[in-house]
């Protein structure tokens, strides 16, 4: 059976996986594995611990469908429950002192440099940069920018994830976003724009 | 304006909180101020070079199904242990009635009268007529369904190879019946990773005195 071919929206296989079926729900991971792997991976770093979150996200939002409001997007549902699943084995590696991100940056650069033509250097030596300097940044800041930026979740999604005030989102966005510009800006990487 | 008030601007234009007056104060700002103008475009063509940032690795092929092969596992222990209780008496008879030793001779075991024995104590091995695997089997299912049924929980899929084919368990409750429960769990945990027709282990020999 596969629900994707005959069109079945989210929806309905929520409907379907709420009532105890698993091939249904099986068809909402093939949807959305790699979005919830690629957010996970953002903010781990780590390829094991992303498929570790990932599939734990995927349980919990199994287990939590019951309390799940159809009338929200099921994918800005599931993408903050694996933004906390994510957080949670974050701290859960702080408190094994497991040894730190090594493998981010390098990653992120092999997967630009499948992607990117040569003539597109310029665009992936920023994008190496970026992806450099937004690791560089402490879990506090980082987490909330790459879910705000790069998993575009409102404030108030990464506010109910995380469990933060939302003004404290917020600033830590803000912090982020200054620190980066400083950094890339020290750098000379975001100087054409400041030339003129 | 002064810069700082221009730089809270700058940032509620990336988070996409800007009202219409607040951008001409701020245009108006930051065509006079070059520090201000610089930010807001370095900001601005931070988060386009964040968007554009290519997608991590992608997950192995085995992710989903880790995740379905959880699903099923968490759904049968949940009905084993909804039915457990009430399943737990002809579980028990079941393993206490299979014969030690011969692991693939047909099975001494009872029809409906044997799961309505007193528990721990089935009748043994040659006082009941020998079942084929299939014939078991279609017991242990009716037993499973008359349990679920009774505990108001679906029939599970029961795939019971696996609750003979651990020998250990037999040993175990011949020893402490009080071990059931942990028997049913680790039965649900094992259930549906073998089919019929079964092949039996050899037997271990551990718990046979007990």
């Amino acid at each position: 059976m596969s629900a994707s071919e005959d069109g079945t929206t989210d929806a309905q296989l929520v409907a379907v996986s709420r009532a105890g079926d698993i091939e249904a729900f099986q068809e909402l991971v093939l949807r959305y594995q790699r979005r919830l792997f690629g957010l996970c991976y953002r903010l781990l770093g780590r390829y094991h611990d992303a498929e570790d979150a990932c599939q734990e996200a995927f349980l919990r939002a199994y287990r939590a469908l019951d309390r799940y409001d159809p009338s929200r997007p099921f994918d800005r549902w599931l993408l903050a429950i694996a933004a906390n699943s994510a957080v949670s084995m974050l701290r859960r590696r702080r408190s094994t002192r497991t040894e730190p991100e090594l493998a981010k940056a390098d990653d992120i650069t092999q997967t630009t440099q499948m992607a990117s033509a040569a003539d597109q250097a310029e665009a992936r030596e920023l994008g190496e940069a970026v992806a450099r300097a937004i690791t560089g940044l402490a879990d506090h800041y980082r987490i909330p920018f790459v879910l705000f930026h790069q998993e575009e979740m409102s404030y108030e999604e990464i506010s109910r994830a995380l469990a933060l005030p939302l003004g404290t989102v917020k600033s830590r966005v803000h912090r982020a976003r200054e620190r980066l510009y400083q950094e890339l800006s020290r750098a000379g990487f975001l100087e054409r724009e400041d030339r003129r | 304006m002064n810069c700082r008030e221009a730089q809270t601007l700058i940032h509620k234009e990336l988070d996409g909180d800007l009202g219409d007056d607040e951008r001409r104060l701020l245009i108006a700002h930051v065509h006079n101020c070059r520090r201000c103008r610089a930010m807001r475009e370095g900001l601005h063509h931070l988060a386009a070079a964040v968007r554009e940032l290519p997608a991590p690795l992608v997950p192995s092929a085995g992710l989903e199904e880790a995740v379905t092969r959880s699903l099923r596992r968490r759904r049968r222990l949940r009905r084993t242990v909804g039915a457990g209780l009430a399943a737990a008496a002809g579980i028990l008879l079941l393993l206490m009635l299979w014969p030690q030793g011969t692991p693939t001779a047909p099975l001494a075991t009872g029809g409906p009268s044997a799961h309505q024995a007193p528990e721990g104590r089935g009748p043994g091995p040659g006082t009941l007529p020998d079942l084929s695997p299939e014939a078991f089997r279609a017991w242990v299912e009716d037993a499973w369904e008359k349990a679920a049924g009774e505990a108001g929980t679906e029939p599970p899929s029961v795939e019971i190879t696996l609750i003979a084919a651990d020998y250990k368990w037999q040993g175990k409750l011949q020893r402490d019946l009080q071990e059931t429960k942990s028997a049913l769990l680790q039965m649900a945990r094992a259930v549906g990773k073998q089919v019929f027709p079964f092949e039996l282990p050899q037997p271990q020999r551990q718990g046979q005195n007990g």
